[in-house]
């Protein structure tokens, strides 16, 4: 089918777009902003399975990356150094946890639903800063270190270099993203689209929706989990905020930015969103403040995000182009 | 043991109804603009900004209660009119994560305004010391903050249910649809209702001036404690945040003494349990 | 082989109370292998909450429903689909951020018994739920229309593509909710042969308004009236039945 091939061609075309620039960052920005970036980007793009495919409007979703981060992180800061096993626990502290949560609250809708995510969050939060023996309460997990990969042969692959550990997300990163747009185009996925629009429907063509949607709620958790384990060992140290709501509010923010109809979307929103806050913060103290306004002015004026923006410039661009012949 | 508890009782009904208060607010603005106004907790903090500078210069506290009312009423009709309008029609997710970033904003020029270092106040002279009841003393100014509270919601609760305005409020709540063929001009309904709300959270600041201080994160929490409450009572009911935030006060008070730490964290569960067993609230009707 | 008059489906005793209105009243009804069976009635008879029963997007507070002889009462609407149950809404439910393909895919492949967690195959690479899907564009007319944005169909062809979703669930009883409702006189007719042609393959129960259509195309016609039977038979009983004229036709 030459339809096919062309279509495969176009998306080679755009995954190699994606390595190149995931190899540039770090070359643009400083390296750990870049590692954040793609870190956020992770977490984004899981939660837009939720909010953007499922159309799950969770707003709890800091609780799974704080589940992973923590859980890899005092995993890590006992004295393990096995990198894999410590991102396997923090995909399974994320996947456990949101099994619990969804199943517990996605039989509800609309606000009903981001209240459950949200006291969800709150009570995760306040576990975690009560439990300070493990935790560190306020002050935070810290003693995180970055964990190591034992390979065959090639031996020991340590990520104490922080361009090191850039390579290590941006391989996690590519990973995810390859994962979740595959996914979004599957089965799994257009099913998950079409309760999206129409759950009624969906059911009465002999679909459990819930348990599907409960599935992405697990898949999210999961990704999330690891995301914020990857985060714990950047700074090695797993902050209280990363759990607190307003982690769930910027996640999501980040996602309504980027535009939710496709994988890049939440993973511009994210870099836009990193980026803006450390410029910011360079230019004044009080930068929450343009932070807030850019918040707003982006919710106003570009509802479906900058995705949208690109395409309202490429249709007037095409439109220029047809006046001028 | 038990004048702990009466203390502590006294207490969580003090912070319940500024609870209350607050949520009431929300519950007027989620009525009537059917929106989860995350802004309410920097309004909140305002509000306490705004009674802090009227009684230092030199108005009396309840003065500076009103000033507190009126200015939040203000910055809700600024944010309605800047921000609100605009996402009316949109989703609840676009809508929060928009208030919050209005809510950013508030919090940061607050600290432009009035700097970063918190403030504090003492209740007036009249206001300070205890009132004996015998068997617990109940702080003079916990009685007052009481008082006018449950005098403030009892005033609102008259307007909506005894006036014009009040029978449009209701209109616009119960019949949304209905309101523009009552001949009512909407948007200002709207309007009216946003800076009722904004007001309440205001006054709820300026009453726990004396109590907590003013700073410009002390929303935060008080907000995400008034959605709890708000979801409690029940979203489709006006006045259940009313009891429902007694009750949280209370319950989280008296768990201070039981299990300090887990205080907060046993109102979230408690919200949690009431959503999957009663989603409509404690008073909401299906 | 099932004999002629098998019942695929009916309803025993079945009520729905909204608040304090009882809008289904101990009704009971039994659907034929092969026919199609109408239902009518006045607005606010019942009818589509009788549908919403029977499929189970909601549940009745009492009564039961038989499917094959098998009490399904307490089955979930997902599986009452799986067990062959197809309807179409009054309200157009289509996906309208879909394209027209993907609308009947999504129906086409449950069809197939496909399993909706499958994450890592392409949607496209399916080709008997493909195949399918092509085969119900193709029977209402539609094939022109594959790799349109659903929104941007015409609201007669929204209704065309509702119908054809329906079949693409590969059924054997088909719950019409007004199919021809909103459609042009020309719509209509091609709506009314399409479901001609559909009669015998398929047990199709059908609430319409448009007393053409129904007269000409039914075996059997029910009529209710608030939440009750208020008369049935064929379509020459019915339109001779005094309390029918008086309480439908307001004669």
């Amino acid at each position: 089918m030459p339809k096919g091939g062309a279509l495969a061609a176009a998306d080679i075309v755009r995954a190699a777009a994606m390595v190149a620039a995931v190899a540039a960052l770090p070359l643009v920005i400083p390296v750990n902003i870049a590692t954040e970036v793609l870190i956020y980007g992770i977490f984004a793009m899981a939660t837009n399975l939720l909010v953007g495919t499922a159309g799950l409007y969770s707003f709890g979703q800091a609780a799974f990356f704080g589940a992973g981060g923590y859980v890899a992180g005092y995993f890590l800061a006992q004295g393990f150094v096995s990198l894999p096993l410590a991102l396997l626990l923090a995909g399974a502290g994320g996947g456990v946890l949101a099994a619990l949560i969804g199943a517990l609250s996605i039989r509800r809708t609309g606000i009903y639903f981001m209240m459950l995510t949200f006291a969800f969050n709150q009570l995760v939060f306040y576990v975690i800063y009560s439990w300070q023996s493990v935790t560190g309460g306020e002050d935070g997990l810290a003693g995180i270190r970055r964990g190591t990969i034992e390979l065959p042969f090639l031996g020991t692959l340590k990520f104490d270099d922080n361009r090191a550990f850039y390579a290590l997300a941006a391989v996690l990163f590519l990973v995810s993203m390859a994962i979740l747009i595959r996914m979004t185009r599957s089965p799994f996925g257009l099913v998950l689209d079409a309760a999206r629009q129409n759950a009624r429907r969906t059911t009465s063509l002999g679909y459990s929706v819930h348990a599907l949607q409960l599935a992405a709620f697990v898949i999210a958790g999961v990704i999330s989990g690891i995301a914020g384990a990857l985060f714990g060992m950047l700074y090695r140290i797993m902050p209280i905020d990363a759990v607190h709501w307003t982690g769930s509010a910027y996640v999501v923010f980040m996602v309504l930015i980027g535009g939710q109809r496709s994988m890049l979307g939440p993973v511009l929103g994210a870099a836009i969103f990193i980026w803006l806050q450390g410029l910011f913060s360079l230019v004044w103290t009080r930068w929450p403040l343009l932070l807030g306004l850019f918040v707003i002015v982006v919710m106003i004026y570009l509802p479906g995000g900058l995705l949208d923006l690109f395409a309202r410039v490429s249709a007037w661009r095409s439109r220029l182009r047809e006046q001028r012949r | 043991m038990l004048w702990l508890i009466s203390a502590q009782l006294v207490n969580g009904i003090a912070i319940g109804m500024i609870y209350a208060l607050m949520a009431f607010g929300l519950s007027i603005i989620k009525g009537l603009l059917n929106i989860p106004n995350f802004a309410h907790g920097a309004l909140y903090a305002l509000g306490a900004y705004l009674c802090y500078s009227a009684v230092s210069a030199g108005l009396p506290f309840p003065a500076g209660l009103f000033v507190a009312f009126a200015g939040a009423a203000l910055a809700g009709l600024v944010l309605d009119r800047l921000v609100v309008r605009f996402v009316r029609a949109g989703g609840y997710l676009p809508q929060l994560i928009t208030l919050f970033g209005a809510a950013l904003v508030i919090e940061q020029l607050l600290l432009i305004g009035w700097g970063t270092i918190g403030l504090s106040y003492s209740p007036p002279e009249l206001l300070r010391g205890s009132i004996d009841l015998g068997f617990t003393l109940v702080p003079r100014y916990i009685a007052f903050a009481s008082l006018c509270s449950a005098l403030v919601i009892s005033g609102v609760w008259l307007l909506i249910e005894r006036t014009r305005f009040g029978a449009w409020v209701r209109a616009g709540i119960e019949r949304p649809e209905m309101t523009q063929s009552l001949g009512i001009n909407v948007d200002l309904l709207l309007i009216a209702g946003m800076m009722l709300g904004a007001g309440l959270a205001g006054l709820a600041g300026g009453l726990a001036l004396p109590l907590m201080g003013a700073t410009s994160t002390m929303g935060g929490d008080m907000m995400a404690i008034a959605f709890v409450v708000l979801v409690i009572g029940g979203l489709g009911s006006l006045y259940g945040a009313i009891a429902a935030g007694l009750m949280v006060g209370v319950v989280q008070s008296l768990m201070t003494v039981a299990a300090p730490a887990a205080s907060t964290a046993i109102i979230y569960l408690v919200m949690i349990v009431i959503l999957l067993v009663r989603p409509q609230g404690l008073f909401g009707e299906r | 082989m099932t004999s002629q008059d098998h019942i695929v489906l009916a309803a025993d005793g079945l009520s729905k109370r909204f608040g304090g209105n009882t809008v289904v009243d101990r009704l009971s009804i039994s659907f034929v292998n092969g026919r199609l069976h109408s239902i009518l009635g006045p607005n606010g008879a019942g009818k589509t909450t009788l549908f919403n029963l029977l499929t189970k997007d909601i549940s009745p507070d009492g009564g039961t429903i038989r499917l094959d002889g098998s009490d399904v009462t307490r089955l979930s609407p997902d599986r009452i689909a799986r067990r062959g149950v197809a309807r179409s809404y009054q309200i157009s439910s289509v996906y309208l951020d879909m394209s027209v393909r993907d609308n009947i895919w999504v129906a086409a492949y449950r069809a197939h018994g496909g399993n909706p967690l499958v994450f890592w195959r392409k949607a496209g690479g399916y080709s008997e739920a493909r195949a399918l899907a092509d085969a119900c564009l193709e029977r209402l007319d539609l094939t022109c229309f594959a790799d349109t944005a659903t929104k941007e169909l015409s609201y007669g062809d929204q209704r065309l593509l509702e119908i054809a979703v329906t079949l693409a669930a590969a059924p054997r009883i088909i719950l019409l909710d007004e199919p021809t409702a909103g459609l042009s006189r020309k719509e209509t007719e091609r709506v009314k042969q399409v479901i001609a042609t559909l009669k015998g393959a398929f047990s199709i129960i059908m609430i319409e308004h448009n007393m053409g259509v129904v007269m000409d195309i039914s075996d059997e016609i029910t009529v209710m009236n608030r939440g009750t039977v208020l008369a049935h038979g064929g379509p020459d009983d019915i339109r001779g039945n005094k309390s029918v004229q008086e309480a439908y036709f307001g004669s």
